[in-house]
């Protein structure tokens, strides 16, 4: 079964075509990287998986349900979006990586000290970090926090918004490694122009024209 | 003793404005069409405001008293849509309602049980207190809805990445509504603080000028001022509530056709 599938999916922001009609279906255990001109409208088509954004046309499936019969606070739970900006809440660093923990209509268990101790260490941020302002950090140790965040929500699909953008070269070689280390989600839905970490993908859709395209890996 | 003041008096008060006048033109300050202009409309507003007061005052009817409640919150409401540059109609509805409801329950209580005014519409209480309760209330919100609305608009990629995290619309702004609240309230505990040292309260003046022994009047005052908090707290509340459920749209995000060229007065 798909874990996804858009049907006559097409996306307009203020009456400018994004996407043109659309089919897709992406199956589950993948990596899929998407790549496309700057203001193409990557971001937003990511944002249509999880309702942040509302397709002008067409279906989204997750699971084989219509999205739009899923309660949407639940389904973006479950697949979570990451900004390219990482944005942290504060004050502290451990108040950020509780903060979806502290929502009180999901009763989900905040993470024990052992999986924050294993999520910053995949990440490369020491335990000492916890107490740490938020404010104090770098903009790469503020996208490490901002991920290891959504993978203690143990998410079925991670969608990226150019996770390496602020990130050092080692770890960008290793980023997806690290995430995979901590939680294997069922999807990985990344943009990158970052042509390394696209050679990691599974598959490689690119937007451009409006047209969603196939490439090659 | 209530001592009037002669029309000679009145005239050189006129004075003090040309003072103001020449100062502006002094320094060149391009404030003379507002200068004249507010000075004209307070006089004439004032004098209007006199004589209809003057009748009011004689009819003493519960129709009429509500009847220019409603008039005054009805004018409080578009003047909040007008100052804080957020102009919706629903926006306008959900003022008229917060400030309706805000201003009418801490009135009421205020003339029924904490001065026992009978009947409760006697104009000589209900109006001035509902003047100063509603315009109290009036700044307090506008402050308030100006704030949620530029937050909401400015602090977009906060709202995205606490909804992409499962927030909903409550969760997601609550930082901003927490400040767009406060921001509404300090005006008011501001004037508190500094009551009674930095400057004596306009009412309180007002009524030791008109004959009030002063213990009296800082019992008016005191009391007076818990109402205007009182209401502030609720209307602005209230607005709050009402304004977040408008541009927030049923998937929890913010609607974001309404931000587009709607900029800050």
């Amino acid at each position: 079964m798909s874990l996804f599938q858009l049907e006559g999916v097409s996306i307009k922001i203020q009456d400018q075509l994004v996407l043109e009609k659309t089919d897709l279906t992406i199956s589950p255990d993948n990596i899929i990287g998407i790549s496309g001109p700057s203001g193409g409208g990557k971001t937003t088509f990511l944002k249509i998986f999880n309702r942040l954004w509302e397709p002008t046309t067409g279906k989204v499936y997750f699971e084989g349900k219509p999205l739009t019969g899923l309660e949407h606070t639940l389904l973006r739970r479950e697949v979570i979006l990451l900004f390219q900006e990482p944005l942290l809440f504060g004050p502290s660093i451990q108040d950020d990586l509780l903060y979806p923990f502290s929502l009180s209509r999901f009763q989900q268990e905040p993470p024990g000290e052992k999986l924050l101790k294993k999520t910053l260490e995949a990440m490369s941020l020491p335990l000492s970090y916890l107490e740490k302002d938020s404010s104090e950090l770098s903009g790469g140790e503020k996208q490490r926090v901002a991920i290891a965040r959504s993978l203690l929500l143990k998410p079925k699909v991670l969608l990226l918004d150019e996770p390496t953008s602020a990130l050092d070269r080692d770890l960008s070689d290793s980023l997806l490694d690290c995430i995979l280390h901590v939680h294997n989600p069922r999807l990985i839905l990344f943009i990158s122009h970052d042509q390394k970490l696209l050679a990691r993908a599974s598959s490689h859709l690119r937007l451009e024209d409006h047209k969603l395209e196939k490439m090659g890996v | 003793m209530s001592v009037d003041i002669p029309l000679s008096g009145m005239i050189l008060a006129y004075i003090l404005f040309f003072l103001v006048f020449g100062l502006s033109q002094l320094n060149r300050l391009k404030l003379t069409k507002d200068l004249i202009v507010s000075t004209i409309r307070m006089t004439l507003q004032l004098i209007l405001v006199g004589w209809v007061l003057v009748y009011i005052f004689e009819w003493e009817s519960p129709i009429i008293i509500t009847g220019i409640f409603l008039v005054m919150v009805f004018f409080g409401a578009w003047t909040i849509m007008e100052r804080s540059g957020v102009a919706f109609f629903q926006i306008f509805l959900s003022l008229l309602g917060a400030l309706l409801f805000g201003t009418g329950f801490v009135l009421l209580f205020f003339l029924l049980f904490i001065v026992g005014v009978t009947p409760w519409y006697n104009p000589q209480f209900f109006i001035p207190l509902a003047g100063m309760i509603i315009g109290n209330s009036m700044n307090g919100s506008t402050l308030a809805v100006e704030r949620f609305f530029t937050g909401v608009r400015e602090r977009k990629l906060e709202i995205e990445t606490k909804a992409a995290l499962g927030a909903n619309a409550k969760e997601a702004s609550l930082e901003i509504f927490k400040q767009s609240y406060k921001a509404a309230l300090l005006p008011t505990l501001s004037s508190m603080t500094g009551m009674g040292i930095v400057f004596l309260p306009g009412m309180m003046t007002g009524q030791i000028l008109g004959g009030t022994p002063p213990l009296v009047a800082i019992k008016y005052q005191i009391t007076i001022m818990l109402a205007i908090l009182a209401s502030v707290a609720l209307s602005s509340f209230m607005v709050l509530l009402l304004e977040r459920r408008f541009l927030f749209s049923p998937l929890d995000l913010p609607r974001y056709n309404l931000f587009k060229n709607k900029t800050k007065k």
